[in-house]
């Protein structure tokens, strides 16, 4: 399989009150293939949202290195980075504050056809049609605005703008939580439909579990600016390593009402990311702290074939 | 847009307001039909007539009719008042903008000149430069424009602040807007409401400075008839003539309170946060 996005060493400081520095983003190495979906999960303010603005280029990172399809995305500049631009894409969380307020949908999809000269003004109203209809809207969408749309159909167009520039990749930031449980379902299957037709890769970024369990190829769990553990899904699901990731599927609701299962309650809240605990940043709230974890930081190691975590538990 | 206008018609003063703007602008603009009189016509034989059935305003020590003088007045001051208010804000949200936008250095320089600006009493600055450049009505426009635009630079900032991290500014920026295609068309659009209320504001003030100029002789030159310069001469004559001061001066008045209205009940229109409730 072909890699298309190698995500190495990267880190995202913001400088805040008192001279500290807050570790939005420490030390995040992954790859994601062609055509792979790859999910993010994560507790809020982990780093989930940074760390997708800084793979589009929305953000300058404080160190690490960045490569789409062996260009340089932190240095792109000129011609490559509208290379970067026309093949990695985003959705965001609120649709709503995502389209701007006083444009119509023609004008919101069919920016990006103009700005990077796929569509003339001729054609453009067909090609703004195609791709409503691709993401299930009608024509008669164009000229609305949109807050005269329901939040599904505003996601909806969202996926067409994206869709709009042949992306190779789309980052999807969390792209169902704003949305009713019943739209959440048929966006997921839009998206699914659109990755198979279009060859798509995803980095899907969630606190959904059963979403990532059903949609994506490869999970990586964060923690307080880093990857904890990252491995095929299938393997993560039924047997994760590291504590965070137990008490995180523990988390689950099962819609089995007798299956019995055992709840790991954490202990504590997250600590902030400006203090982040010494030694492994998970200690002062896991269940298997044992004498190192409090005093050295654990290795990112592959512990098994393609099962990276950091733990003392597996070094 | 409907929101906006339920939200002004609910407020009565501001409607009325609204009327009262559009007559003078109205009156101004009609002034050779409706003026019963030229304005620079001397009459002897009527000097300082008070209100009567021809002279419906009085005349002044020139024997002119007040009435006609003030509808002519009316247009140099909305002008004055306009244009100065145009170059005002074309300045304020340009370099408003660009502080906002790219921040940092540019944003602290701008600032700190704003500051600068702010900190010079404007009202002396003006006289100094009238007496330097000399009294017309062109240069009075410019050199109010000049004075007046920190206000609008700081309102723009402070939107181009908030706007600038929003998402959709995010997504424009992700399928390769160019710096001006953002600035202009997705932050700006959305920025134009409070700058639309400061202008209107701004309208009323600019009058008064362009009455004030008049008044002491720095602003509009006699014999071109201004509300400021008709005050002066109802100061010489006031022992004699009440109505050269009382009418020219309730002008003023009434001009910068309907503008004020008016701006008050744009800004509680188009107040997103007011939307919610139906007050």
């Amino acid at each position: 399989m072909k890699e298309l996005l190698k995500v190495h060493g990267v880190k995202k400081y913001f400088k805040v009150k008192g001279n500290n520095l807050l570790k939005a983003v420490d030390d995040v190495s992954f790859s994601v293939n062609k055509a792979q979906i790859f999910g993010l999960v994560g507790e809020s303010g982990c780093g989930k949202s940074t760390l997708a603005r800084l793979i589009l280029r929305l953000m300058e990172p404080t160190g690490g290195e960045i490569f789409f399809d062996n260009i340089d995305v932190i240095n792109a500049q000129g011609k490559a980075l509208s290379e970067i631009r026309r093949s990695l894409q985003i959705v965001f969380q609120d649709p709503l504050a995502a389209l701007n307020p006083r444009r119509s949908v023609i004008d919101a999809v069919g920016e990006a056809l103009l700005i990077n000269k796929i569509a003339r003004k001729k054609e453009l109203k067909d090609r703004v049609v195609y791709l409503l209809q691709r993401v299930g809207l009608d024509a008669d969408a164009l000229y609305k605005y949109p807050h005269e749309f329901s939040g599904g159909q505003r996601q909806r167009i969202c996926i067409a703008r994206a869709l709009s520039v042949n992306p190779k990749l789309i980052v999807a930031d969390e792209p169902l939580s704003a949305l009713d449980v019943s739209i959440q379902a048929q966006i997921l299957n839009l998206l699914e439909e659109l990755q198979r037709s279009s060859n798509l890769a995803y980095i899907f970024i969630t606190h959904n579990l059963h979403v990532i369990e059903h949609f994506s190829d490869v999970v990586a769990v964060m923690y307080l600016g880093k990857i904890v553990e990252m491995s095929g899904t299938e393997e993560l699901f039924q047997k994760p390593f590291h504590p965070y990731t137990e008490a995180l599927l523990s988390a689950m609701p099962e819609p089995e009402i007798d299956k019995k299962s055992r709840r790991i309650i954490l202990e504590g809240d997250v600590p902030s990311p400006v203090y982040i605990p010494a030694g492994c940043p998970f200690h002062p709230r896991c269940h298997k702290r044992f004498e190192p974890c409090d005093t050295i930081v654990p290795a990112y190691r592959e512990a098994e074939k393609d099962r990276w975590v950091s733990c003392h538990l597996w070094s | 847009m409907n929101l906006f206008w339920q939200r002004f018609k609910r407020n009565r003063l501001a409607v009325t307001g609204g009327i009262m703007v559009l007559a003078l602008f109205f009156a101004g603009a009609l002034a050779p039909v409706v003026s019963p009189f030229n304005p620079n016509d001397i009459d002897r034989k009527h000097i300082l007539e008070p209100p009567g059935i021809s002279h419906p305003l009085g005349t002044d020590d020139l024997g002119r009719d007040v009435l006609s003088r003030m509808l002519y007045g009316s247009r140099i001051s909305l002008s004055v008042g306009f244009i100065a208010v145009g170059i005002a804000t074309v300045i304020g949200v340009i370099i408003g903008a660009v502080s906002g936008y790219y921040g940092r250095w540019t944003d602290r320089i701008i600032m700190r000149v704003i500051d600068i600006m702010l900190s010079i009493p404007t009202f002396f600055l003006i006289l100094a430069v009238i007496a330097f450049v000399g009294p017309s009505i062109w240069n009075i426009m410019i050199i109010i424009g000049l004075t007046s635009w920190m206000g609008v630079a700081r309102l723009v900032r402070a939107e181009f602040l908030s706007l600038k991290e929003r998402e959709f500014v995010l997504a424009a920026k992700a399928l390769g807007a160019s710096n001006m295609r953002i600035i202009f068309k997705h932050i700006m659009i959305n920025s134009m409401a409070p700058v639309f209320v400061s202008a209107v504001l701004g309208v009323a003030s600019a009058i008064l400075v362009e009455s004030a100029l008049s008044f002491l002789g720095l602003g509009v030159q006699p014999p071109t008839p201004s509300w400021g310069n008709i005050l002066t001469l109802g100061k010489d004559n006031i022992e004699i003539a009440w109505w050269l001061s009382v009418f020219p001066g309730l002008a003023i008045l009434i001009t910068v309170l309907v503008y004020n209205l008016v701006g008050e009940g744009l800004r509680d229109a188009l107040d997103p946060r007011l939307w919610g409730s139906k007050g």
